[in-house]
């Protein structure tokens, strides 16, 4: 009989101070960097709740040497600016006020798509930056794009990455 | 020519493949003709839907061939692993990668836990470590289980998705001496209190993907953002 996964009682955390609870980062003083990745996954109920625990998860770090923190962000995440202007950025004000670090967005993106989409978000961005709505950073908040993607050359395939550099 | 070591890092094995009846193992058949295997780092050896596991066809005397070139992997992907089949042959099937391989992937393994950690036992210069979905067969008690030959480094990353089973945690640390990854990569995943705990010492990078908590089930689509 194989088991499926909904049958498992495996609970995963769904209310703020569970996820707390869970991600207490105040033991770890080696951390140096979080890495959140942002996907658009709108029809879920706690939606806007997970990422704005973002800003009280940050306020538990007391890492010495923490610096960073990468935003990594599914292409289709530009297609909704409402989420990006209000929702993320929001998260993102949250954080800026409970630590000082520096500031990434990684952007993935598709091989066929150009470099509107990483331009669009430059632009929602620095217009975020001159309101000062992320308050103290380190440095500007830097935008880098990827696309991964995969040949096959005869029977043998090929995968590669494009990492685009910091507008 | 200086292009080749690059063009052929990566080998991926799809269950066309291997389908002896159609010729078999064919990439690797037209590498070990241009004597490009010792350039290959990374394997992934994918699912198929056509088969429930990964087929031990593969691993015929012309693939174990093939695979005693295959001298400089690094990374090993596998998908559909029956550990119950592969763990205790491991060191026929895998031998040739054992002194180089740092980075071992597994997505959809089938049997209980404890054959993943006389597995990772076998590469003891493994430093990082990819579990995913390991929630569907991993039923089943082994006998007996085989212990582990090595200590494997494990200081890398480690990156967990719709992963079950705190106790593995727990005899993975017992294993290695204490948890001592540099980077963790987790999607739900359990134990997630005891892994930040016990690995705080040492932890330098957390990734998280705060929006897939709940929702989807596991698929091709949602393990994209782990591989």
């Amino acid at each position: 009989m194989v088991p499926v996964l909904a049958s498992l009682t495996y609970q995963p955390v769904e209310c703020r101070g569970s996820i707390l609870h869970t991600f207490d980062l105040s033991n770890n003083k080696s951390l140096r960097s979080l890495e959140i990745e942002i996907t658009l996954m709108s029809d879920h109920p706690y939606f806007s709740d997970r990422v704005g625990f973002l800003g009280d998860l940050l306020s538990t770090v007391t890492s010495p040497v923490f610096s960073d923190v990468v935003v990594i962000l599914q292409d289709k995440i530009i297609s909704d600016p409402d989420f990006l202007q209000n929702t993320l950025f929001g998260a993102v004000r949250d954080m800026c006020e409970a630590k000082l670090f520096r500031l990434t967005f990684l952007l993935g993106k598709s091989p066929r798509d150009g470099e509107s989409d990483r331009e669009r978000l430059k632009e929602m961005i620095d217009a975020r930056v001159a309101e000062g709505m992320f308050g103290a950073l380190l440095d500007p908040p830097v935008i880098v794009s990827y696309t991964r993607a995969a040949c096959s050359v005869g029977n043998i395939d090929v995968e590669y990455l494009h990492l685009y550099g910091p507008l | 020519m200086t292009a080749l070591p690059y063009l052929h890092h990566t080998l991926t094995l799809r269950r066309e493949h291997w389908d002896l009846a159609r010729g078999g193992l064919i990439p690797f058949r037209k590498l070990d003709k241009m004597r490009l295997l010792p350039f290959v780092k990374r394997l992934w050896i994918k699912h198929c839907y056509v088969d429930p596991f990964l087929p031990l066809e593969i691993f015929n005397a012309e693939g174990l061939a093939y695979f005693s070139a295959l001298t400089n992997i690094q990374e090993l992907g596998l998908d559909r692993l029956d550990l119950r089949v592969f763990v205790p042959q491991a060191q026929l099937y895998f031998g040739p990668f054992v002194p180089r391989l740092r980075s071992l992937a597994l997505v959809s393994p089938r049997g209980p836990n404890r054959l993943i950690l006389s597995l990772l036992g076998l590469f003891p210069n493994l430093d990082d470590f990819k579990l995913i979905d390991n929630r569907r067969w991993m039923s089943g008690t082994p006998d007996p289980v085989p212990v582990p030959q090595s200590v494997p480094l494990l200081r890398g990353r480690l990156t967990l998705g719709w992963f079950y089973g705190e106790d593995f945690l727990r005899d993975l640390s017992e294993l290695s001496g204490g948890l001592r990854f540099r980077c963790m990569d987790l999607l739900r995943a359990e134990g997630l209190r005891f892994l930040l705990g016990s690995g705080a010492e040492t932890l330098e990078t957390l990734r998280i993907h705060p929006m897939r908590w709940t929702g989807k089930r596991f698929s091709r689509w949602s393990r994209s953002s782990l591989l």
